[in-house]
């Protein structure tokens, strides 16, 4: 539960390698000893620590379809978490139609099962009605660019998804937040050439903190990008691709 | 008719920084209609929402109200009164001074209820004198998870788990209560301002042979000097109050307190006001003299919606006993607050007598301080979190009943007895289903 000052106790980060998910606990408000749970693929050979937390790490894989419920549903039967911060993410390799495969995977981690899984810790949450979500979405949900469209249309899905959950969890005590982030310096984006305006996974949490204090709705990460992807949203598809 | 509007309700408590949607109910029989969702999770009996914290909040779950439990019979010969848990103290000592009787322990407000009461093991202004509130009761009948009513007589561990309970062990649906014979419902109150920390001390401790009723204000504000205000009472006799008073004063059934409008968004308690508020209060005239029982008790009931003051974003309460009667752990208090320059508009010293009978009562023999912080303050976490540590390293507890920071570990550390009473609650209630916002931040369940 919340305490009186708004600090978190029980914290789950599904996708709990993210950088962006783990930097945005760092800065969020907890309790001392607040339990936080990590879920991800061999998370426990992981050395991860956040001051003044508890760490529990738990070995999930979103793709394995029996444990994709199963694994969050023994936890929120435990206790009641007052914030999910949903962080999977997968980028794979530039969109060629010859990989079909690899789109799937992508389409499927970043949209299929993230949605099943937000789907149900909403319903959850619904409940208890209490709790904050945050969504790691991204600003390559809002125009598709030649180089990441799959990734794109994947989180363009579960961002609309998670805008509509906004609007049916109203007045039931839920909380649901999207952040959009531009690029990040992580392991994901290791290697790729940085776009404008990119940030430190450090930063990029201490912004989605300050999200979820101030209770957006939905936030670009930095700030700044929210003008220029309405910019990017409103020109014509011609300025664009010679842009590109 | 197909009703759209939502079951579900903002609650909060009376310091309004917890707020938790659930459904309240008036008795047990309406239960069955509730979804097993809801079920799940839980209920907890609630009176007024006068605890300040989440103890009487149940998000998502069910608040089972006391306030149709409103029977009231006084038995003159044995001097005990029979309640529904839904009476408030008011009532009660309306009910009972138009046969010579009052309750012997009454808190500063009178509108909580018995149920309440029992359930925080209340105290009052005379707390070193006459004990607890839970001292006072014989019998309680206990509502278990499955509608069935028991009786616990003062001696059972039942007893013991359901006093300072927080009522996570059953919904109260009846209290026996000893009440004491009074002649005339008039205090003879005397007011001392002191200087400082150390002789406010030394004369609470001076006048509680002559007066069982002692309490004192303390200013936290500005240079924090630890000056302040004691208060005394005692019941009058008829003599005394033959000037004053006719000799068959009663209390007027209906009192009207006064109600401040345009409150509630905006935080008035900055802490210039707290200061200007805190000096006025220091200088004001002293007075000794007599004044009504009602008055002298409850003196913030004047003021209906006081909580509304401190806007939007509400008040934290932090009360803190410590088994000591030295002036040292106070002085370290004051120094820290005054280092995080935090101010506290009420703050409240008291000396505790005696401990209380239940697990979880939160008397022990020694000072209590009581404070009210805005919820904004800079450094308030900082700060409370340095007064949990240094507490638990003094032996000392905070209040449950005006929690909401607590912290697990912190509650292991301060209540020594939480075991014995978490058995009791395993075989009271073996499927949890009374439970409150606070038991799930405090894992009392």
């Amino acid at each position: 539960m919340l305490n009186a000052l708004k600090q978190f106790q029980n914290v789950l980060l599904i996708g709990g390698k993210s950088e962006i998910g783990l930097e945005t606990l760092r800065n969020v408000q907890m309790v001392a000893n607040a339990k936080v749970f990590l879920l991800g693929r061999q998370i426990e050979v992981q050395d991860i620590s956040i001051e003044g937390a508890q760490i529990f790490r738990l070995n999930y894989d979103i793709s394995d379809s029996a444990d994709r419920i199963e694994v969050i549903s023994k936890l929120m039967d435990e206790m009641d978490f007052d914030l999910v911060v949903l962080a999977v993410g997968y980028l794979g390799n530039q969109p060629n139609l010859s990989t079909l495969r690899q789109n799937q995977e992508i389409l499927n981690l970043n949209f299929n099962h993230s949605a099943e899984v937000l789907a149900f810790v909403a319903h959850r949450l619904k409940v208890q009605k209490h709790g904050k979500v945050l969504i790691l979405s991204s600003v390559a949900s809002v125009r598709p660019r030649k180089g990441n469209y799959v990734y794109g249309a994947a989180k363009a899905g579960l961002d609309f998804l998670a805008r509509g959950l906004q609007l049916d969890l109203e007045d039931s005590g839920v909380e649901i937040y999207i952040a959009r982030p531009g690029f990040v310096h992580s392991r994901m984006t290791n290697g790729l050439i940085p776009a404008p305006f990119a940030i430190s996974a450090e930063k990029a949490g201490e912004l989605c903190a300050k999200g979820i204090t101030k209770s957006k709705k939905v936030f670009y990460v930095p700030g700044v990008l929210r003008f220029v992807m309405f910019i990017v949203s409103v020109l014509p598809t011609r300025i664009l691709k010679r842009l590109n | 008719m197909i009703s759209f509007r939502s079951p579900f309700t903002h609650q909060m408590g009376w310091g309004r920084t917890n707020c938790s949607l659930g459904i309240s109910l008036d008795n047990f029989e309406e239960l069955p209609g509730v979804t097993q969702e809801v079920l799940s999770r839980g209920a907890i009996p609630s009176g007024r929402f006068r605890s300040y914290g989440d103890s009487a909040l149940n998000s998502g779950g069910v608040n089972i109200n006391s306030n149709k439990f409103k029977k009231i019979d006084i038995q003159t010969d044995k001097g005990i009164a029979i309640c529904g848990s839904g009476v408030t103290i008011g009532e009660l000592e309306f009910a009972a001074h138009l046969h010579g009787f009052l309750p012997a322990v009454v808190p500063g407000t009178g509108y909580v209820t018995l149920g309440g009461a029992f359930a925080s093991d209340i105290h009052g202004k005379s707390q070193q004198s006459k004990g607890n509130f839970s001292d006072h009761v014989t019998q309680i009948t206990l509502i278990d998870s499955h509608g069935i009513a028991h009786e616990y007589t003062s001696d059972s561990a039942e007893f013991k788990a359901t006093a300072g309970g927080m009522g996570l062990t059953g919904f109260i649906s009846e209290l026996h209560i000893l009440l004491e014979a009074v002649e005339i419902p008039v205090i003879y109150q005397k007011e001392i301002r002191v200087k400082s920390l150390k002789e406010m001390l030394s004369s609470l401790v001076k006048v509680e042979n002559e007066f069982p009723f002692t309490v004192a204000w303390i200013d936290l504000s500005g240079k924090y000097h630890g000056r302040g205000v004691v208060t005394a009472g005692r019941y009058a006799s008829k003599d005394e109050v033959r000037k004053k008073y006719n000799l068959d004063y009663r209390f007027q059934k209906h009192d009207k307190p006064i109600t401040i409008p345009f409150l509630g968004r905006v935080n008035v308690m900055k802490k210039f006001m707290i200061r200007v508020f805190n000096s006025l209060w220091y200088h004001k005239p002293v007075k000794c003299g007599l004044i009504s029982f009602r008055k002298f008790m409850h003196p913030l009931d004047s003021i209906s919606n006081w909580n509304l003051l401190y806007g939007k974003s509400g008040f934290i309460q932090y009360q803190f006993v410590i088994p000591s009667l030295e002036s040292d752990f106070l002085e370290e208090v004051l120094l820290i607050l005054r280092e995080f320059e935090i101010s506290s508009a009420v703050t409240v010293l008291k000396k505790f007598g005696r401990g209380g009978s239940g697990y979880l009562s939160f008397p022990i023999p020694g000072w209590t301080l009581a404070m009210d912080f805005p919820a904004g303050t800079k450094n308030l976490s900082k700060a409370i979190e340095i007064l949990d540590r240094k507490l638990i390293a003094n032996g000392g507890r905070v209040y449950l009943t005006k929690d909401s920071l607590l912290n697990i570990d912190a509650m292991k550390n301060m209540y020594n007895e939480l075991e014995e009473w978490k058995q009791m609650k395993r075989k009271m209630d073996p499927a949890c289903f009374w439970q409150s916002d606070q038991s799930r931040r405090l894992e009392l369940c």
